[in-house]
């Protein structure tokens, strides 16, 4: 038997991470003018498109927020800087519960901030709470790794 | 180097920001929300504001503390340490080294304290009324306890749900008499006294709440939805005392009337304290942090 010794070096690694940031670059001038797209508003008419179905593609995290609740505001800039330093890796969906009753409801929340990570259409993990950057980074990695 | 850094971005730490920069003392705020104050839906006995939001007042003080050259950071404190004369603290994200400190971390919201806390949290289990009290509309909740903070949220929760019950373990609620006023004249709340909840029950979330009446030992069971907790705050004075600084019994940072600690540097403003005879009020917090910051700069200058 030939057993292939396979040496991390990790320079390999950040070569083919460059290539794949590329991809995504390219792909995101071709599609959307060059916006980011991973940071989204979904309301009641387009979560089972934007959300649900999205999440059969790419990793889909649903913050639920409202405008009166202040762990929101908190934990809303924290969502938006790890949106950016996993670009690529997931896609952050922005519910305002006050507008978005129907999903609301349907996703049975009764207390905000809640975000509810979506894959292949389903949820496979949660949290309520404005947890510190460092325990959502956590939570991202292991989810997402 | 800042000459100051203020652990608590909520009214004692703003202030205690706002009179440094007075001061022109370089200053760094580190928190990570604007304090409990922000969860109030109304705040109506800060002078000058009649009547205005928690969250709105908390905006307005951040403001303030930012115009005039403060920095605020957003992260999650992990340790205090005294280095040489001075301290560094550290944060999930890095090091910041500093002459002295104001502690200004004020409280952590006490838990229910029953089995299935853990289960029913973001299932009927809620610790801030203002963020929640739109998901039960016309349901039944409980509100726990009989401070003010417990008084507005079941105020709050009447305009929307069904029914509210407050169970409370002592015989009067201990909230500002305005506040027991419009309680008394809600019909759709209802105040048990003397009892406490035992346990939380249901399947998926809450349906109902096993509650001990103290004097009598008689146990009941309510249906409810809901229950929103509001059992006050346990002064977040960890990071303090590991530093070496003075607690009292109840864990809150000994202060003298210039908001002194034993630590020498070391300064603490507002609910964390034993100052202002254990008020809790924002005015009192925020008193206390311009007079925590006046005595920052005395230390640097004497």
């Amino acid at each position: 038997m030939v057993v292939t010794k396979i040496v991390t070096t990790g320079e390999p690694m950040d070569e083919l991470e460059k290539i794949r940031k590329k991809k995504l670059e390219e792909l995101k001038k071709k599609f959307f003018g060059g916006v980011s797209v991973s940071v989204i508003e979904v309301g009641d008419d387009d979560f089972n498109e934007s959300v649900v179905e999205q999440s059969k593609r790419i990793p889909v995290v649903v913050d639920f927020w409202a405008p009166w609740c202040m762990p929101c505001m908190i934990l809303k800039p924290v969502l938006e800087k790890l949106a950016k330093e996993f670009e690529g890796k997931f896609i952050l969906a922005k519910v305002n519960v006050d507008e978005a009753r129907r999903v609301a409801t349907e996703y049975g929340i009764m207390s905000i901030p809640n975000v509810k990570l979506f894959k292949d259409g389903k949820v496979v993990d949660e949290f309520v709470g404005a947890l510190p950057e460092s325990k959502v980074r956590e939570w991202l990695k292991e989810n997402l790794e | 180097m800042y000459d100051v850094i203020i652990l608590g971005s909520g009214p004692a730490g703003l202030s205690a920001a706002v009179y440094s920069r007075r001061y022109e003392m370089k200053t760094l705020v580190i928190g990570k929300g604007y304090g409990r104050i922000s969860e109030a839906h109304e705040v109506e006995n800060y002078l000058g504001f009649k009547n205005i939001s928690g969250l709105e007042l908390s905006k307005k003080f951040t403001e303030h503390a930012k115009s005039l050259g403060a920095e605020i950071v957003r992260e999650e404190i992990l340790k205090v340490e005294k280095n040489g004369k001075g301290f560094v603290v550290t944060t999930e994200n890095g090091k910041y080294e500093s002459k002295t400190v104001i502690y200004a971390l004020g409280g952590v919201k006490r838990k229910l304290g029953v089995p299935n806390e853990e289960k029913f949290k973001g299932r009927g289990i809620s610790y801030c009324a203002t963020c929640d009290a739109a998901f039960f509309k016309d349901k039944v909740v409980a509100v726990t306890g009989g401070s003010d903070s417990a008084a507005m949220a079941a105020l709050l929760l009447s305009k929307i749900a069904k029914k509210v019950y407050i169970i409370y373990r002592r015989g009067k609620l201990r909230a500002f008499p305005s506040l027991i006023k419009k309680i008394e004249e809600k019909e759709n709340i209802e105040t048990i006294f003397n009892t406490i909840i035992k346990e939380v029950e249901g399947d998926s979330s809450v349906e109902k709440i096993i509650i001990e009446n103290r004097e009598t030992g008689e146990i009941k069971e309510i249906k409810v939805n809901g229950v929103f907790v509001e059992y006050g705050y346990e002064p977040n004075s960890y990071l303090a005392e590991e530093l070496g600084v003075k607690l009292s019994e109840k864990g809150r940072i000994v202060v003298d009337e210039n908001m002194r600690t034993n630590v020498e540097g070391f300064f603490a403003a507002g609910d964390v304290t034993t100052g202002s005879g254990r008020f809790d009020q924002v005015i009192t917090a925020a008193a206390e942090g311009a007079i925590a910051a006046r005595s920052a700069h005395d230390y640097i200058t004497r």
